[in-house]
């Protein structure tokens, strides 16, 4: 039977890559095609986000910028915001929402920070961060320096979570070095014999920032206070989830060529590192590895969230196991998942079940930072394809090759990628950032009818509003799964807010369970699948029709 | 001295110029040598034999220089000998030696698929010859090829039932691959055979292979083995302190991580995979 439903699962899986003929007219830039320097590479953030909140998620993609115009103090390009058509196709609305940003750009992150029902956008920069607060009619003001997110440094990654659980969404932010493109070092370091640009490793780190929610429209910086300040790291990506299931997240942050961070969170408001301890710091020979970007999922259905890490190149993405003791365990060469990561030099990345066979799956975009490669046959190329690895159901993935047919298996040097059901089809697809090109809308086009989801939209009320944190678990005649809703994950993204669950042939759910961050449990039976439902906090579920434009 | 005479009385003959070049190389004039060994090829470019002489005198400064094969000066070297190596293929495509050569500066440059056809090239001629489905093995291996690595190595193994060190990379691939009782055999073969740096490997690689199989106990016994005889890798450090964990020794494994993070602060080369697979004991004299 399993291998019956394998060979269905790996001859059903297939994007096609419709960002042009969706108008997404888009270019990402980057500096120049040498990438002497590092700030060159690093750069492409992405994020689904129903600002208008018509139940259609729009998109939005961050920007870098042009080397000489970053000396010279402007900045010509332009992050950019598109709007959901509601008919497979996007607009451009950057002009009229003024969410262009000023500075070279990184991540993106999403969040109803001011709990007004609107959902607002924080951009990491090299230069000062924007916060965009939704004004709930198509425009946004930036907030930053009043809000006293601003932060000056090289910002890579942020992510929204109510640590303290106070109702109000608290701002984890990852700072890469110390860097001034006046002055950067000279593009003479050593990769593998070959003379490419210098760093991380030779720069000085910088540190990362937990920004608290006052609850007034204002944050004030408790990096130290809350035990998050450890030592200065090459930080990149970041997520919060709840690690060892007491209801409060935790934060695992992927530090570039340095042990990766595990903050357990003490539920007082403070955190202790315990990264080494857990094992997760490292790969399974205690060695450090690049991390980029990072994801959570419950991989193997065992009821704690696993992670994985994106890596460089010569090197594998790391799949942890949560061992459910506090320890985790390195089981990447077990899952399949070693050898075929080696060549790639990864970014972003999510478990999703993008099949609907009630196991989620993994996504991985990948592009190398030193063109240089080309000029040599060392098994790594500039471009490279991204990776999706199919979920067997019995701990292991495999690599589908055929996934990405349909256009999206061309080489590129991606970076950012967020999942979501954007044409509100039931599957779920993938929007990726492309250094210097036109981004990536990977619709999802199968799996087939047959198999059964569930995409369910939450409202904090005791909780914050956009419900990050909340935990839903379903349960079918197969056993159990769960998410959570993140406020950012991958490598410098946002995935859409909303859970999607695969089904499989599963036409109702026996029970969904949603666990909010406030505490309050909410149990729902004999769900019938293949709709959208919207949930307010202590209400009943709603089935949810979304107004199509056909 | 004779040698130098014969050129100043002929410089026209490019078997003076050979020798001579020779003779300065066998006393170290490297500069004086290159000069006369280039002078008796562009004397008698169809001499294959001329080309090749220059290639190994260029190749061997190289090597005796110390230079890391980028260094610009070393890479001057070696490009230089490619190209009198291509030309020696070219008069004569039969000769093992010059392609051997040739596939090994390859490597050693970056370019593994050009080295991988080299060899490739050899093996159709002299596919009984040793070391080389070894050589191949660990090209496959570092262009992220496992199924073609794992094929060279049984054949070297095949070969040479004792070549101790292809059963140890081919048993690193195939613990990864998930077939780990395969692993253990060869390890266990390779135990014997090798010499002490690579030995800490052998023990390393059955002590995660132990601990596929969730033998715990046998995995500390090898592991132990492979820290006794090198006590400053990280990696074996690392896995004591995972095995101690997941036997419940809390407080050793702390304590482990501990040495882990004092040896990854006081020497970097304690985390180097190089100096790992080839056993060069960090903190030891080689």
């Amino acid at each position: 039977m399993l291998s019956l439903w394998l060979v269905l699962s790996l001859s059903a899986i297939r994007f096609t890559d419709v960002a042009e003929p969706a108008g997404l007219k888009f270019r990402h830039f980057s500096g120049n095609a040498e990438k002497k320097f590092l700030l060159e590479v690093d750069g492409g953030g992405i994020a689904w986000i129903d600002y208008d909140r018509d139940g259609w998620p729009d998109l939005y993609l961050v920007n870098g910028g042009h080397w000489e115009e970053l000396l010279a103090g402007k900045r010509t390009v332009s992050n950019a915001l598109f709007r959901n058509n509601r008919d497979g196709t996007f607009s451009d609305v950057t002009a009229r929402a003024r969410v262009g940003g000023g500075a070279w750009g990184m991540g993106a992150a999403i969040a109803d920070y001011d709990n007004d029902g609107w959902p607002d956008l924080y951009v990491c920069n090299y230069g000062p961060n924007a916060f965009f607060r939704n004004n709930g009619d198509g425009t946004f003001t930036d907030v930053a320096s009043e809000s006293g997110t601003g932060d000056p440094r090289w910002g890579s990654s942020a992510a929204f979570a109510d640590y303290d659980g106070d109702g109000w969404l608290d701002l984890y932010l990852t700072n890469y070095v110390k860097f001034d493109h006046r002055r950067p070092p000279a593009p003479t370091c050593g990769y593998r014999g070959i003379q490419v640009a210098c760093g991380p490793q030779g720069l000085a780190p910088d540190g990362d920032v937990l920004y608290r929610n006052n609850g007034d429209g204002t944050f004030t910086d408790v990096t130290s206070g809350a035990g998050v300040a450890v030592r200065d790291a090459f930080g990149l990506g970041v997520v919060w989830f709840d690690s060892d299931n007491d209801g409060d997240p935790d934060l695992y942050v992927a530090n570039d060529s340095m042990g990766n961070f595990l903050f357990l969170n003490h539920g007082d408001g403070t955190f202790q590192e315990v990264g080494l301890l857990s094992s997760v710091a490292y790969d399974e020979d205690g060695k450090e590895q690049a991390g980029m970007g990072v994801a959570a999922g419950d991989y193997d259905r065992d009821g704690h969230f696993d992670l994985y890490v994106t890596n460089f190149s010569d090197d594998y993405n790391t799949l942890y196991r949560n061992l459910g003791n506090g320890f985790f365990r390195d089981v990447t060469y077990a899952a399949g998942l070693g050898t075929a990561t080696w060549p790639f030099l990864a970014w972003g990345t999510g478990f999703a079940d993008f099949d609907n066979d009630e196991w989620e799956d993994l996504f991985v975009s990948n592009g190398h930072i030193y063109p240089q490669v080309d000029d040599y046959e060392i098994g790594s190329t500039y471009l490279e394809r991204n990776q999706f690895f199919l979920n067997l159901g019995n701990g292991k993935f495999q690599e589908i090759k055929g996934a990405f047919d349909g256009g999206g298996e061309r080489p590129r040097s991606s970076r950012g990628s967020a999942f979501a059901d954007y044409d509100n089809d039931g599957d779920l697809d993938i929007g990726i950032n492309n250094l210097d090109g036109a981004p990536s809308l990977l619709r999802n086009d199968g799996p087939q009818s047959a198999r059964h989801w569930l995409i369910l939209a939450l409202e904090g009320v005791r909780s914050n509003r956009s419900a990050i944190g909340t935990r839903v678990t379903v349960e079918t005649e197969s056993g159990r799964q769960m998410r959570e809703v993140s406020g950012g994950s991958s490598y410098q993204a946002s995935n859409d807010l909303r859970v999607h669950f695969g089904l499989a042939s599963a036409g109702r759910v026996r029970l969904l369970m949603v666990r909010w961050p406030s505490g309050e449990v909410q149990k729902f039976q004999d769900v019938v699948a293949d709709r959208h439902y919207r949930l307010r906090e202590g209400g009943e579920l709603q089935p949810f029709i979304a107004d199509r434009h056909d | 001295m004779l040698a130098r005479r014969a050129v100043e009385r002929d410089a026209s003959n490019a078997v003076y110029q050979e020798l001579y070049g020779m003779v300065l190389a066998a006393l170290g004039k490297n500069e004086e040598a290159e000069k006369h060994l280039r002078m008796a090829v562009e004397l008698r470019p169809r001499q294959a034999e001329f080309h090749y002489n220059l290639a190994q005198f260029l190749l061997d400064r190289q090597e005796a220089s110390g230079l890391h094969p980028f260094d610009p000066r070393a890479r001057r070297l070696m490009e230089d000998a490619i190209s009198a190596l291509k030309q020696v293929l070219e008069l004569s495509p039969g000769n093992v030696e010059a392609r051997m050569s040739l596939a090994r500066s390859y490597n050693n440059l970056n370019f593994s698929e050009r080295a991988l056809k080299e060899y490739s090239t050899v093996a159709a001629r002299e596919p009984n010859r040793p070391w080389l489905n070894f050589q191949m093995g660990m090209l496959h291996s570092n262009l992220s090829n496992p199924v073609r690595a794992v094929a060279s190595f049984r054949r070297e193994i095949d070969l040479y039932p004792d070549h101790a060190r292809a059963r140890l990379e081919l048993a690193e691939i195939l613990l990864q691959q998930g077939e780990v009782e395969a692993a253990k055999r060869h390890l266990l073969r390779a135990e014997t055979g090798l010499e002490a740096p690579l030995k800490h490997r052998v023990y390393f690689l059955l002590a995660k292979a132990h601990r596929n199989l969730g033998h715990a106990e046998e995995a500390l016994t090898a592991v132990r083995r492979s820290l006794d005889l090198c006590p400053t890798f990280i990696a074996p450090n690392y896995l004591l302190a995972q095995l101690y964990r997941e036997t419940g020794q809390l407080d050793p494994a702390r304590r482990t991580l501990e040495r882990v993070q004092r040896l990854r602060s006081e020497d970097s080369s304690s985390a180097d995979p190089f100096a790992f697979r080839e056993g060069h004991c960090p903190g030891r004299t080689r």
